[in-house]
C-alpha cells in the first residue's frame, strides 16, 4: 500500500520537474574570439662610439694626454652594452668629451629614464646638462666634474628613440685643479633606458 | 584565528604581485666605465756650473764687470729678503789678468734649487752661472716668472729691466747684482731641457768678509694655465 503511494508519489515528481525543464529550454550559439598577443623587445647598444681628444702639438707631435675607448662588455645577444674609458696623463683644466651613440635595436620605442654616477660606493643621479663634481677624497675640493648632454638628438625627439633611431650621448669629463699628480680616479656612468610610455 | 592569519597572507601576496604587475617597465642599461690617470708636473735642475769653477792659481783669470745703471733709492722695495731695485741696464766686462776669486755650484739633492758659492769675492769680480733645467715630468711647462729675492718677475718686466739690484742693509747701496737671462714664456716639453747663463757681479758696497745670499727661484707652470699659453 505504502509502497504504491511512494512509487506514484517519485512519478508525479519527475513529471513536474520534466515540465520544468521544458519550460527553461534556450536555443543558443557560442561565438570566441582567440587572442594571441606577441609582444615586443626593449632593446639598446652602443653603436659608435669616439672622444674629441685631440694631439696638443701635431707638428712636433706632441699628444700629451689620450683617451683611448675599448669595447667591454657584451650582452648574451651580442650587443656592446658597456664602454671603458681609460684617460692618461691628464692634468688641471683638460677637458674632453666622450660620445656614445646609442642605437635603439628592439621594436618599442624608448627613453633616457635615468643616467647615474657611480663612484666610490656612491649612486648619484646624472641629469641632462648638469655638471656634477666628484669628491674623491672627501676632502670638499672635488677632483673632477662630469656634464652629460643629448649630443645629437637623431629622430629630433628629445630623450626618445624609435626603433632602428639612435641619439648620441656626450660625457664630458673635466679635470680640476684640486687633482692630484700621479692619481687614479675611477668612475661608471649607468644609463637605463624603458620602454616610452612608462618614462615621463 | 589561526585560519583567519592563514586566508590574509595569501590576499596579501595577491595584492602585492598585482601593484608589481602595475610598475612593470621593459628596460635596458648601458654603461661607460671612465678612468682618468693624471700625469705630473716636474722639472729638475740637471746641471749648474759657474764660468770660474777652479780656485786659483789654476783657474781662469777673473773677469770684473761694472753696471752702466744704478739705482736710486725709490727704485729699491723690500721683499722681506732683502731690498731689491729691478733696473734697465747692461755690464761693462773688462778682462783682469789675475786669478783672486772663484766660485762653484751644486745642486740640491731633489735637484730644485741650485747654490752658488763665490770665493774671495772683490767689487767688481763677477761670474757666470749656467743652469740646465729639464722636464721630468708628462706635461709640457713654461717657467711663467722668477722671484728673485722676494720679487716676482714676469717675461715683460724683464724685457724693460734686466738687471737686479740687491741691498742687504737697505742703505740703497746694493750690494750684489744679477743680470736675468730670458727665458720665460717658452715652452717645455717633457723630456726637453732649456740652458741658461746669468751673471753674477760683487757690487762696490759689498763689504769685507761678508756673506750676500741671492734667491733665484724658477716657477715652473703647466702649459695650459701658464700666462704665456695662447690656444
Amino acid at each position: 500500500m505504502y509502497i504504491g503511494k511512494s512509487i506514484i508519489g517519485v512519478f508525479i515528481a519527475l513529471v513536474m520537474l520534466a515540465s520544468i525543464g521544458i519550460a527553461y529550454a534556450m536555443w543558443s550559439e557560442t561565438l570566441r574570439i582567440n587572442v594571441t598577443v606577441n609582444t615586443g623587445e626593449v632593446d639598446v647598444e652602443w653603436s659608435k662610439y669616439w672622444s674629441n681628444d685631440t694631439i696638443e702639438k701635431p707638428e712636433v707631435p706632441l699628444d700629451v694626454t689620450t683617451v683611448k675607448i675599448v669595447e667591454e662588455r657584451y650582452d648574451e645577444e651580442g650587443d656592446l652594452i658597456k664602454l671603458g674609458v681609460t684617460i692618461e696623463n691628464a692634468y688641471p683644466c683638460y677637458k674632453v668629451g666622450i660620445y656614445g651613440m646609442v642605437d635603439n635595436i628592439g621594436t618599442i620605442p624608448v627613453k633616457l629614464l635615468s643616467a647615474t654616477l657611480i663612484y666610490d660606493g656612491k649612486k648619484i643621479p646624472l641629469e641632462l646638462c648638469k655638471w656634477v663634481d666628484l669628491d674623491f677624497d672627501g676632502d670638499g675640493e672635488p677632483e673632477l666634474n662630469v656634464h652629460l648632454g643629448l649630443s645629437e638628438d637623431g629622430g629630433k625627439d628629445g630623450i626618445q628613440i624609435d626603433p632602428k633611431g639612435y641619439d648620441t650621448y656626450e660625457l664630458v669629463i673635466h679635470v680640476k685643479q684640486n687633482a692630484k699628480e700621479l692619481a687614479t680616479y675611477k668612475f661608471e656612468v649607468e644609463f637605463v633606458f624603458a620602454q616610452w610610455n612608462e618614462v615621463p | 584565528m589561526n585560519a583567519k592569519k592563514l586566508t590574509v597572507i595569501p590576499i596579501f601576496i595577491l595584492l602585492v604581485s598585482s601593484i608589481a604587475v602595475v610598475y612593470a617597465m621593459w628596460s635596458e642599461t648601458l654603461r661607460i666605465n671612465v678612468t682618468v690617470n693624471t700625469g705630473e708636473v716636474n722639472v729638475e735642475i740637471v746641471d749648474a756650473y759657474t764660468s770660474d769653477e777652479t780656485p786659483p792659481p789654476w783657474g781662469k783669470k777673473d773677469k770684473n764687470a761694472t753696471p752702466t745703471a744704478w739705482p736710486s733709492c725709490t727704485d729699491f722695495e723690500y721683499t722681506g729678503e732683502g731690498w731689491v731695485a729691478v733696473i734697465d741696464g747692461d755690464l761693462e766686462m773688462k778682462n783682469l789678468d789675475k786669478d783672486v776669486a772663484w766660485a762653484e755650484a751644486w745642486i740640491s739633492n731633489d735637484k730644485h734649487t741650485a747654490y752658488v758659492k763665490i770665493h774671495n769675492g772683490y767689487p767688481g769680480y763677477e761670474v757666470t752661472l749656467s743652469l740646465e733645467i729639464k722636464n721630468v715630468g708628462t706635461i709640457p711647462v713654461f717657467i711663467d716668472y722668477y722671484i728673485v729675492n722676494g720679487t716676482t718677475l714676469t717675461e715683460e718686466e724683464i724685457e724693460e729691466n734686466n738687471i737686479v739690484f740687491l741691498d742687504a742693509d737697505g742703505d740703497c747701496e746694493p750690494e750684489v747684482l744679477i743680470q736675468l737671462y730670458d727665458f720665460l714664456g717658452e715652452q717645455i716639453d717633457p723630456g726637453q731641457g732649456r740652458e741658461s747663463s746669468w751673471r753674477i757681479v760683487v757690487l762696490q758696497p759689498a763689504e769685507e768678509n761678508s756673506e750676500y745670499v741671492i734667491s733665484v727661484r724658477l716657477v715652473a707652470v703647466q702649459w695650459n694655465e701658464s700666462i704665456y699659453y695662447k690656444e
